[in-house]
């Protein structure tokens, strides 16, 4: 069946208003997944974005058409741990399901979401990137950029933005010898179903997907560029799209011929006040990572 | 106080905030440039482009307005109305 | 036929548990209570226990995953200490406030700094105003009996709230005493099974758990809170006579006197103490003094009526404490008893505090305590602060 077909097939399981910013490529990444996952599901949606937008309810209604709940900011994965193992108990096949955004996945979250792949807990647990805690105001998650500015790492005469490099979830989740790692992008919409797809069919352990998202907002754009600014993402390599089937890497798309770097940091406001060195520093930090990927894809592909 | 059939925090309607207010303009596709790529329908974040019958149009009804459907159409078919 | 068995009380707590089937149980070790999880792993390993165990990587985690599982319509049991208690206080304030009908075992021990790893009730007391049941036992019989008791009064469509049984580390956990063991039968005919409505995560009944809410119904739902903790008073007596009627064996609910018909003089105290404190009110009656004891049993919910009944129109009383409030300069049931007494005319009441860290409450420091009470009765006169009861045994 066709794309098109096969997602309209698919009902929005998320209710029609949900109050996230005009052009959230994170709403349109929820969406797309809760759909192709179905009505026979569970979903974690942690302190965060999308939980301040309402897809978990307000006062005494839902926002979605199938469970739905809030957990603790930094107990998501340990939650569906709970409920999966009652499911797998009683003998039903149930989707387990966080969508959580980095702050809740890479800093509070992480102890919760390590200790749940180690004991191969099979949930999947899709994370969505937008390098920060955009919805209380964008401060900074381990997952931010070196240079962005954030709240927290603001800039000024004496400091130029977050000091530290973007923590890298995927690779260290993918060293967690999980069951399926993937990275997906909003701009690349077929390879983002598909890989949500397999991880309905996955069942022998815990499923990472890695969205790499943006942010209006917080970053600066204006909100029709939502899909352009995480296409450059992707084509500069600083977003890299690939996956990591029971240990096995691919590289699922290959960019020969990558666009600068300062064409996507050029793009936002975020990075306005970079000074060259940091550029130099955050073309290093793609390019080592780049080619750490090859040589993975070559010698564990 | 107060009264639901709740002892604690649940919900069971779904909570439903009329997101297509937000918009300045309505947004259509113009049907005889859409060559039928389907990246409006792959972008809408609110899932307001709609595939029916082989066609591609915009339900008003919580689009955002926000533009990104009109910023990858490859073929320019899609626009704000503006004016009457 | 139950079968009496040689158990110390970690071991009595997996029985307990390992007899009314939990559904997942999910507990990360701390001295003194990690050998509560080994036995009921050997059980599970061993075929014998029915249970879904996961090993959390933290105490964090040990009760997210329960709250998770709870919500999905599992019945659990867990059990802690001290520092893993407090790391667990998010997940923890939320299963009551989520009606959530966990059970977990308590084995107090002492908070850190400074390091310490002995038992005392600081842990659980700290943490009494965080919405679960509290019960405070005594000895190991009583430790599994109240495991068993603990899930019916829990998941009790009145009460729907999680339940702590507190036993103290090493003092109960570590020692053996002669425990009569029910059957499976008899145990599964006493306990109905748990299916709650109330709160779901299920795709065939969909519902949004814990979203946002505005203060009205916040409110509201604390209210509700408070009725179930009032319920929860009638529904322990209630379980307490129905298990007296079919095991044979009485905890008198929330409280238990001792000798208090025509005392003049009464010591409350909490927990495993208790035994010492007995044996110095009947050194005491030998000499004449008509001293009596009130063991508080149930400490959340609150047992006012039976203690303002029980202390009404005495002398003088004495509370031991094995446990700081901070800022106060006493003990935490110190004050507990002071609120609830507030209403009848004023009866002198010394605070004590004692055993802290791993002391022993020796039966000689509950006669100075004693001493202490009748001294003050006469005078009249309290201190604004705590009597520390200070062991100076072989210093």
């Amino acid at each position: 069946m066709r794309l098109p077909e096969k997602m309209s097939s698919y009902e929005d399981m998320v209710g029609p208003g949900i109050t996230a910013c005009s052009g959230c490529n994170v709403e349109l990444s929820m969406r797309t997944a809760l759909q192709i996952l179905g009505p026979n599901t569970i979903v974690a949606v942690p302190p965060g974005c999308m939980g301040g937008v309402q897809s978990v309810g307000w006062a005494d209604k839902t926002g979605m058409k199938i469970p739905v709940f809030f957990p603790l900011l930094d107990n998501t994965a340990s939650m569906l741990t709970g409920i999966k193992k009652y499911y797998e108990r009683v003998g039903r096949d149930v989707n387990v399901v966080a969508f959580a955004g980095d702050g809740a996945s890479a800093d509070a979250g992480f102890q919760a979401l390590s200790g749940a792949a180690e004991r191969g807990d099979n949930i999947i647990y899709i994370c969505y990137d937008n390098e920060g805690y955009m919805n209380t105001g964008f401060q900074r998650s381990s997952s931010t950029s070196l240079g962005s500015w954030t709240s927290t790492t603001p800039v000024g005469e004496a400091a130029e933005g977050k000091s530290s490099h973007k923590k890298d979830m995927p690779m260290i989740m993918a060293m967690h010898d999980i069951a399926y790692m993937a990275t997906a992008s909003p701009a690349y919409m077929p390879d983002l179903i598909r890989k949500i797809e397999k991880a309905k069919t996955i069942k022998d352990g815990l499923v990472y997907i890695h969205i790499y998202n943006s942010c209006t907002t917080g970053w600066g754009y204006p909100s029709e560029k939502s899909i352009d600014i995480v296409r450059k993402g992707v084509k500069s390599r600083f977003m890299p799209i690939y996956e990591v089937d029971h240990g096995k890497f691919k590289l699922n798309v290959d960019i020969k011929d990558p666009i600068p770097l300062k064409d996507y940091l050029g793009s936002m406001k975020k990075y306005k006040h970079l000074s060259d060195h940091q550029v130099d520093q955050l073309q290093e930090y793609v390019d080592e990572k780049w080619n750490n990927l090859k040589t993975l894809c070559e010698v564990m592909g | 106080m107060t009264k639901t059939e709740f002892i604690c925090a649940v919900g069971k309607e779904l909570n439903i905030i009329n997101t297509g207010d937000w918009k300045m303009y309505p947004v259509v596709i113009d049907q005889d440039k859409c060559i039928k790529c389907s990246l409006c329908f792959q972008y809408c974040p609110t899932k307001s482009v709609k595939y029916e019958d082989g066609k591609y149009f915009v339900k008003p009804d919580f689009c955002k307005g926000c533009g990104v459907c009109i910023e990858e159409c490859k073929s320019s078919a899609i626009d704000f109305v503006k004016g009457e | 036929m139950s079968k009496k068995q040689v158990l110390n009380g970690n071991h009595a707590a997996a029985i307990g548990a390992l007899l009314a089937k939990p559904d997942v149980v999910a507990a990360y070790p701390i001295t003194p209570q990690t050998p509560l999880v080994e036995y009921f792993s050997q059980y599970v390993a061993d075929g014998v226990m029915d249970s879904t165990i996961v090993e959390p990587e933290s105490e964090h985690s040990a009760m997210s995953v329960l709250t998770g599982a709870s919500l999905a319509g599992a019945r659990t049991f867990t059990a802690t200490s001290s520092q893993g208690l407090s790391l667990m206080f998010e997940p923890y304030f939320r299963a009551s406030t989520m009606r959530l009908p966990i059970v977990m075992n308590i084995v107090n021990r002492e908070m850190i700094s400074p390091q310490t790893v002995w038992g005392g009730p600081q842990d659980s007391l700290t943490v009494r105003d965080a919405g679960w049941l509290q019960i405070y036992v005594e000895d190991n019989q009583e430790i599994l009996d109240m495991n068993i008791q603990a899930f019916k009064i829990a998941e009790h469509k009145d009460v729907l709230l999680p339940i702590n049984i507190c036993y103290d580390g090493f003092y109960l956990s570590h020692m053996t005493e002669g425990v009569e063991v029910p059957t499976q039968e008899e145990v599964a005919d006493f306990i109905p099974p748990y299916n709650p409505t109330h709160v779901r995560l299920d795709p065939e009944t969909p519902m949004a758990v814990d979203p946002l809410t505005p203060g009205n119904y916040l409110q509201y739902y604390r209210e509700l809170h408070m009725t179930a903790m009032d319920n929860a008073k009638r529904v322990i007596k209630e379980v307490n006579d129905e298990f007296a009627a079919k095991f044979g064996r009485d905890y008198f609910g929330l409280v238990e006197p001792y000798k208090m018909d025509d005392a003049e003089y009464v010591l409350v105290t909490l927990g495993s103490l208790t035994g010492s404190a007995r044996i110095a009110v009947d050194k005491a009656r030998e000499n004449g003094v008509k001293v009596g004891l009130v063991k508080i049993r149930c400490l959340r919910p609150f047992p006012k009526n039976e203690v303002i009944e029980l202390l009404a129109g005495r002398k003088a009383i004495g509370v031991i404490d094995r446990n700081v409030s901070f800022g106060w300069h006493t003990g935490i049931v110190y004050q507990e008893i002071k609120s609830a007494t507030s209403t009848l005319e004023a009866v002198p009441t010394v605070p004590f505090i004692g055993g802290l860290g791993g002391e022993d409450l020796t039966t000689e420091l509950m006669s100075e305590a004693i001493e202490k009470v009748l001294e003050v009765a006469d005078s009249g006169q309290v201190e604004n602060k705590a009597h520390w009861l200070i062991n100076t045994k072989g210093r």
